[in-house]
């Protein structure tokens, strides 16, 4: 079978796995609120539920068709989320997915900045510690990142808030942008507002991708087709860029696609220490609310942006690597 | 000098003690630290010089007094932090333990009968691993009452999947050398091959990423305790930040008040990390991380 | 001026559990044209002796003695004269055919990147020259090659293009180790057969296990446990073996029955005397002593105080 072929098997089975997982995670969605203890009807509609009134709750009970059999409920809800529909929240008076929208905007402005920088400076950092194995460098990179692994995000924003915005004043707090400006200016000045956040999300990404990468480093310094280069006659530099890097790639691809995850959560926690109007501070009110619609759409909402981050990052490694979707791979599982 | 034999069971205590010091000296540290934290949080109600409930004159800078000064209703936050490592390290155990159980049982089942079982197994893995940890944690937490049991649980149910696909594929190594093949051929049983070989052989990596479970599990519980989803009747370090933070004592720049109890977890944290360090070399950590 | 001339070569490596000797005392003289066959057991140190002639070996290795090519002291070259030497001058056949390929890099243009290395030939005329050794070594299809991945060659196909890479570069010098490992008969024919064709215009020093294939060399030397103990003419020391590990190895092969050498390759048995007493039948009280390499006749050195 060609390779173009094998390829695009390869692609379509992913892509089957990643349907699969959106509707087990649209499932996992639709139970939690119906598997939990308390009144269903609170657990859907959130605390706020008992403040309405009698004739909106009975509309809302039809809506989410409560008062018919569960698979009912189950299409319906399907149905709901194919529209990406997932209710409304009386506490806010506003349907969930137009006060996600709005917030998810933000939030993708402040993590998709942080991936590329904290992706890139891993990258970068990783080489140099990792082809200096067990000097100073490397040793002092490494210490970092493991001590910025062990440190809550939370703790360590507030501690940069303080110093440079507190007490140096250097930058603002609480707002994406003082908007006045228009034009560039703005766009300016929303830089100036987020260079905090990202640069502290991008040193979390930072630090956990650059241990990653080190370690894959070493992995393939010691592979015997880096011996062979070696006896080729190669210099270090381009053994280190072609033959090294060139072996890295993949995997970084696929760590940083894993780590998305973990990128969400830690945007949540810095804008809610910086006060930053995102999903972070729309999770936090309603946690604070009970407001359990916006919850369950805001989970739903990051899962799918987690996923499809995810089945990108599964195409750019087939691509990476030649090995991927090939049926002729005689050995190496990938 | 002759010594008496509790004498020469001491030194070779002590022997042994510098010996694992000197090569090892991380992990060392990481241990001492520990067993001060599980002092501390063993005899709190020894330590700690003032009821932590207790309320008095607020926002009190620290003093010979208060050593970490007071919060917004007056409480003694050094006291609060003795108390908090109960409840931090409690929830960090806890969760940790389930966590590592699920995740050695599914890895194991889905490594060493292959087939099916695998296919379900590390598919469940494959999807867990995709759906962001923390958004999930918070949901199931604010359906659940504040409790420390219900953070326990929430965390350890959710903190598994990094687990199973480690020992997962450490199982299906094991599985390839060749006295298991004789064993089977032997006619033993799949359980008692499991637990004689099989986890006998993997339980360098399942000690070393029990450690980071904890970790991992106290990094959790302290993200939902500053969401303000902690039980009000136990307060752990995370969730002393979080009052801080939602009742004006970061905006304040109270830092004895979120300084310490931050300070607190990182050092735990790093001391769990360290526990995972072989020698001098750190490449352990970054395999199972 | 010979091309490469070994003296007293001995390599240790600092492991963890103490230092380890691999090769000792090694003499080696190879003329241009010259081809030589290393014949041992696994382990004995003939891959060690490989690398550490073209200065290959990484930092826990201590090396001894000298390495000269061409009047030049390998072990004082400059990184620069070194990085020149290799692949040009002496090229190395690796033992590991399908690891020594880089997975993501198509065969075409890690042969090409060491023809440019080398500077042969740049750009377009490199990869002309790299299909056509392709070409050389036997495959149908050298374009499909140059374009392809190394995880879609056998071992053999590998072992081809690594010969392909080595031999592209014209290189004074090629050392092949184990050219034929794991090969079925008839491809390791073919192998040696393309081998002798490919490596006309230069000195070998091939490394193998097979005596057949030493026999397409002009001389031998047969190594035990980090030593050379027999050396010669191909003809007379297969045919009149003075070393009884040689009389051992000979019997060993499987046209000759595969009669096993009695007793263990014990390769870190580093005592005093003759390192081969332990498995040998003819043991007598001198062998405590450490025999020297002596020359029984013309060109035939053996390490025996018996032979
Ligand atoms: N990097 C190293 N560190 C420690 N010991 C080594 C190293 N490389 C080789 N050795 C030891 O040196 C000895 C000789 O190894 P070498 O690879 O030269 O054997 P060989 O004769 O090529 O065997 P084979 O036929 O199996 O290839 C072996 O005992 C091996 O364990
Ligand atoms: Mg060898």
């Amino acid at each position: 079978m060609s390779l173009a072929k094998g390829r695009a098997r390869f692609f379509a089975g992913k892509a089957l796995r990643y349907g699969i997982t959106l509707v087990i995670i649209l499932s996992i969605n639709f139970a939690i609120p119906r598997a939990m203890p308390g009144d269903p009807m609170i657990n859907l509609l959130g605390e706020d539920a008992v403040r309405v009134d009698r004739q909106m709750l009975d509309e809302l009970r039809a809506q989410y068709g409560l008062d018919r059999p569960i698979q009912d409920q189950y299409i319906e809800y399907m149905l709901g989320a194919g529209r990406l529909d997932f209710g409304y929240s009386i506490h806010k008076n506003l349907k969930v997915t137009e006060l996600i929208y709005d917030r998810f905007f933000w939030t993708l402005v402040l993590i998709f900045p942080s991936i590329a920088i904290g992706g890139l400076l891993a990258l970068v950092l990783g080489a140099i510690a990792g082809f200096r194995q067990g000097s100073k460098v490397d040793r002092l990179l490494t210490g970092v990142s493991i001590f910025m692994y062990s440190c809550p995000s939370f703790l360590f924003a507030m501690v940069i808030v303080t110093i440079f915005s507190f007490h140096l004043g250097w930058f603002p707090l609480g707002n994406i942008s003082s908007g006045r400006t228009q034009g560039f200016a703005y766009l300016l000045d929303i830089g100036y507002h987020l260079f905090l956040p990202v640069a502290i999300l991008s040193a979390f990404e930072a630090a956990y991708i650059f241990l990653i990468v080190r370690n894959s480093i070493t992995q393939i310094m010691g592979e015997y087709f880096i011996f062979v280069a070696k006896a080729k006659g190669l210099s270090a530099r381009v053994i280190e860029l072609r033959h090294v890097m060139r072996n890295v790639l993949p995997q970084f691809i696929s760590i940083m696609a894993l780590n998305f995850g973990f990128m969400v959560s830690g945007a949540l926690i810095i804008e809610i220490v910086f006060s930053l109007n995102g999903m972070g501070t729309l999770i936090y009110d309603s946690v604070m609310s009970r407001d359990y619609p916006v919850l369950q759409g805001a989970f739903v909402f990051l899962t799918i942006f987690v996923l499809a981050a995810n089945f990108l990052a599964d195409v750019l490694y087939g691509i990476t690597d030649p090995r991927i979707g090939d049926s002729m791979n005689t050995g190496k599982m990938i | 000098m002759e010594l008496s034999l509790p004498g020469k069971l001491i030194k070779r205590l002590s022997d042994t003690g510098i010996k694992s010091l000197d090569q090892n000296p991380l992990r060392s540290l990481g241990i001492i630290i520990l067993t001060v934290l599980v002092l501390a949080a063993v005899f709190a109600p020894y330590l700690a010089p003032h009821d932590p409930k207790q309320t008095g004159i607020p926002h009190q800078s620290p003093s010979s007094e208060h050593l970490l000064g007071t919060n917004d209703l007056g409480q003694d936050v050094f006291s609060e932090l003795i108390y908090g490592t109960r409840v931090s390290l409690t929830i960090g155990f806890l969760s940790g333990i389930i966590s590592i159980v699920i995740g050695v049982t599914v890895g194991i089942f889905a490594g060493y009968f292959r087939g099916w079982a695998e296919e379900l197994l590390m598919g469940t893995t494959d999807v867990f691993l995709l759906i962001p940890s923390l958004p999930l944690m918070i949901i199931l937490a604010a359906y659940l009452n504040p409790s420390m049991w219900n953070i326990i649980v929430v965390v350890g149910l959710l903190g598994w999947c990094s687990t199973a696909r480690l020992v997962h594929s450490r199982v299906l190594q094991v599985r390839e050398m060749q006295f298991i093949e004789s064993t089977r051929a032997l006619g033993y049983s799949d359980i008692y091959i499991i637990i004689r070989h099989v986890l006998v052989n993997t339980k360098d990596i399942i000690y070393a990423k029990f450690s980071l479970a904890v970790a991992s599990a106290m990094l959790s519980e302290a993200s939902l305790s500053f969401l303000g989803l902690g039980d009000p009747l136990n307060i752990s370090w995370g969730e002393m930040i979080h009052f801080a933070f939602s009742r004006g004592g970061f905006a304040n720049d109270l830092w004895w008040w979120y300084l310490p109890p931050g300070l607190m977890i990182c050092v735990t944290l790093l001391a769990f990390i360290m526990l995972t360090m072989e020698g001098r070399k750190d490449s352990k950590i970054l395999e199972l991380i | 001026m010979s091309l490469l001339k070994v003296r007293d070569l001995s390599v240790t490596f600092d492991t963890l559990q103490g230092p380890f000797k691999a090769i000792e005392g090694i003499d080696l003289d190879m003329e241009e044209l010259d081809t030589l066959a290393i014949v041992g057991e696994s382990g004995c140190g003939k891959s060690v002796l490989g690398h550490a002639t073209m200065r290959l070996l990484d930092d826990i290795a201590v090396v001894r003695g000298s390495v000269i090519y061409r009047g030049r002291e390998v072990y004082a070259m400059s990184q620069k004269e070194l990085l020149e030497m290799r692949g040009k001058a002496i090229s190395l056949v690796p033992q590991s055919p399908s690891a020594s390929f880089n997975p993501v890099i198509r065969i075409g243009k890690q042969i090409t990147e060491l023809i440019e290395k080398a500077g042969v030939a740049h750009g377009r005329e490199a990869e002309e020259r790299a299909l056509s050794y392709l070409d050389y070594v036997g495959f149908s299809d050298p374009h499909a090659i140059f374009d392809s991945y190394p995880h879609r060659m056998s071992g053999g196909m590998c072992e081809r293009a690594l010969i392909a890479m080595s031999t592209s570069t014209e290189p004074d010098l090629i050392i092949a180790d184990e050219p034929t490992k794991g090969l079925d008969a008839l491809s390791r024919k073919n192998i040696l057969d393309m081998l002798q064709r490919m490596t006309a215009g230069s000195s070998l020093i091939m490394i193998t296990h097979d005596l057949k294939a030493a026999a397409m060399c002009k001389r031998v030397a047969v190594m035990y446990s980090g030593e050379i103990v027999e050396i010669g003419p191909t003809r007379v020391v297969l045919e009149h073996p003075a070393h009884q590990y040689t009389r051992g190895l000979i019997d060993a092969q499987p046209s000759k029955g595969m009669k096993p050498i009695p007793g263990r390759h014990n390769i870190s048995h580093k005592s005093e005397g003759c390192r081969f007493r332990n498995r040998c039948e003819l043991v007598q009280s001198e062998c405590v002593r450490h025999p020297l390499l002596r020359e029984i006749e013309e060109g035939h050195m053996v390490r025996c105080h018996y032979a």
